[in-house]
């Protein structure tokens, strides 16, 4: 199974759902609720549970 | 007359009014307008398909482009698409589809100055797919995205492989867009180009009969030609026509309603997704390859034809084709003791698969099961009964498995092997042999005689003591 995790946007909240093989990637990710652009480690929270 | 949406359209409201609505308020795709349309309507038990006469582009103004949804939702409509009884809709439809794939025609090639497709054609600066009306599908998908097939040539057999591909909105370049490529040909195609570092054609089929479309869906060879493949099912030659960026060496279909032509850039990833996929599950934000468009031709009176991501829409397209595949394949393997098989709704058309069969000896379920597992990664569950059971009642088939699997021995779990899907089983299937078994002295179902139901005719029940 493909791993996910949450990342909420900074900017409005919004709860994003990413794969996991970009988590590192340093690529900026983007919210669809207000289009803007935030790194991984920048996000409000994350959720990165897995077992 | 070539066949094309127009045609089926007609057909449709002449043969089975009802079965397409017309809907002419105005409404705004990228607002959510028409899928609530739609939920509202399966909510209510109706999957008709569905003509947005007047919706807005991606600019906020009037599109002269109508959009086109749930075309594929009722299996008796693709039957429809087939020229094939409705009442014949179940299996049948499914084997005669399994038939159609063996039957392909060659394409022929016409003149521009007769394809509809090239009535109005943008190039260059001119290009804007703000100009469509794209659909935003499901709450917090990445944005507007189309839904039908992208079409890509194999460069070294010149075969055309036609696939639906997502393919996004770019809310940075109105001449760009994010496509989802996950089709093992396409990604075979793209790894071709990537590795000489070539840009791949593509171009995106915005729209064209429904028989087009279940015709990309045949699990054929890489090297078959997906336009030979497709002329089977629509019964007659498809008609291409050179493409405005490559000509002939090129051909697009010429009867389709709109075409964007254009080439994904080796190497080039961007963000796309999330999207409300076929598991009715989001797809989760990743990088994807990008399509920089060179044209978009289409006809004067061209629709936006779209698929109704996660709901019947998208489940039937794939479940047809899938059903008569592994009919085939498991009939190949064991003869006539299989009777039917089903991918039903609950696994989204794609995750499960329900087999009946005529069992002689034990054991023969599970090893149905363990074939059956096989025929695709996207099945993630197979269960087998006895051909009593209808495995296109769903209700009938979970009560054999209630009644019929001891889970100590019926029920068995294969671990690491490839699934597609981000579901909670992960990398694992499950095999359930829920047929009655033949070594265990336990009751068997109740029923009515056969001679008591051949002899009483409901019909004189029913009326005959008025």
């Amino acid at each position: 199974m493909q791993r996910v995790f949450w990342a909420t946007c900074p900017t409005c909240d919004h709860k994003l759902m990413v794969d996991w093989n970009i988590r590192h990637a340093g690529v900026p990710l983007e919210c669809p609720s207000c289009r803007g652009k935030f790194l991984a480690d920048d996000a409000k929270a994350l959720d990165e549970r897995w077992s | 007359v070539a066949r094309d949406l127009h045609t089926f359209i007609k057909q449709l409201e002449v043969e089975h009014p009802g079965d397409l609505i017309r809907i002419s308020k105005p409404v705004n795709p990228a607002n959510f307008d028409v899928v609530a349309v739609m939920e509202h309507l399966y909510q209510r038990g109706r999957r008709p398909a569905v003509l947005f006469e007047h919706p807005l582009d991606l600019n906020g103004e009037p599109s002269p482009i109508p959009v086109l949804i749930n075309v594929f939702a009722e299996r008796e409509r693709c039957a429809t698409a087939l020229d094939f009884p409705r009442e014949q809709s179940q299996l049948p439809l499914s084997q005669e589809f399994s038939r159609r794939e063996q039957d392909a025609v060659d394409p022929v090639v016409i003149d521009a100055s007769r394809a509809p497709v090239k009535e109005l054609v943008v190039t260059g600066d001119e290009i804007d797919t703000r100009e469509l009306p794209m659909v935003v599908h499901s709450e917090g998908d990445y944005g507007p995205c189309l839904t039908m097939t992208l079409a890509i040539k194999d460069p070294e057999s010149g075969a055309y492989n036609a696939a639906f591909i997502k393919a996004f909105y770019d809310f940075e370049d109105h001449r760009r867009l994010r496509i989802t490529i996950h089709s093992p040909d396409t990604e075979r195609a793209l790894e071709y180009y990537e590795s000489r570092d070539l840009p791949m054609p593509i171009v995106a089929v915005l729209g064209h009969h429904p028989a087009f479309y279940l015709g990309t869906m045949g699990l054929t060879p890489y090297e078959s030609n997906d336009y030979r493949t497709i002329g089977g099912f629509l019964g007659e030659p498809l008609r291409l026509v050179p493409s405005e960026t490559w000509g002939e060496d090129f051909l697009v279909p010429a009867d389709a309603e709109i075409i964007i032509e254009g080439v994904v850039p080796p190497g080039v990833r961007m963000i796309a997704d999330p999207f409300g996929d076929i598991t009715r599950q989001y797809q989760a934000q990743t990088l994807r390859p990008v399509m920089e468009v060179t044209a978009i031709t289409r006809r004067r009176d061209a629709i936006l034809q779209d698929v109704f991501a996660g709901h019947h829409d998208h489940f039937t397209a794939g479940q047809i084709p899938k059903e008569g595949t592994l009919f085939n394949t498991l009939r190949r393997k064991f003869g006539d003791i299989i009777t039917a098989v089903h991918l039903p709704y609950s696994g989204c058309g794609r995750l499960a698969c329900y087999i009946s069969i005529n069992k002689t000896r034990e054991g023969q379920g599970k090893a149905v099961a363990l074939a059956a597992i096989q025929e695709s990664w996207t099945f993630q569950v197979a269960v087998v009964v006895d051909d009593v059971i209808d495995v296109f009642n769903e209700q009938d088939v979970i009560w054999a498995t209630l009644v019929n699997v001891d889970p100590s021995r019926d029920v068995d779990l294969i671990n690491n092997i490839p699934t597609v899907f981000t579901t909670a089983m992960g990398y694992r299937k499950v095999l359930i042999d829920a047929t009655r078994p033949l070594d265990k002295a336990i009751p068997e179902m109740n029923r009515v005689p056969r001679e008591a139901l051949d002899r009483i005719d409901l019909d004189d029940y029913l009326t005959g003591g008025s």
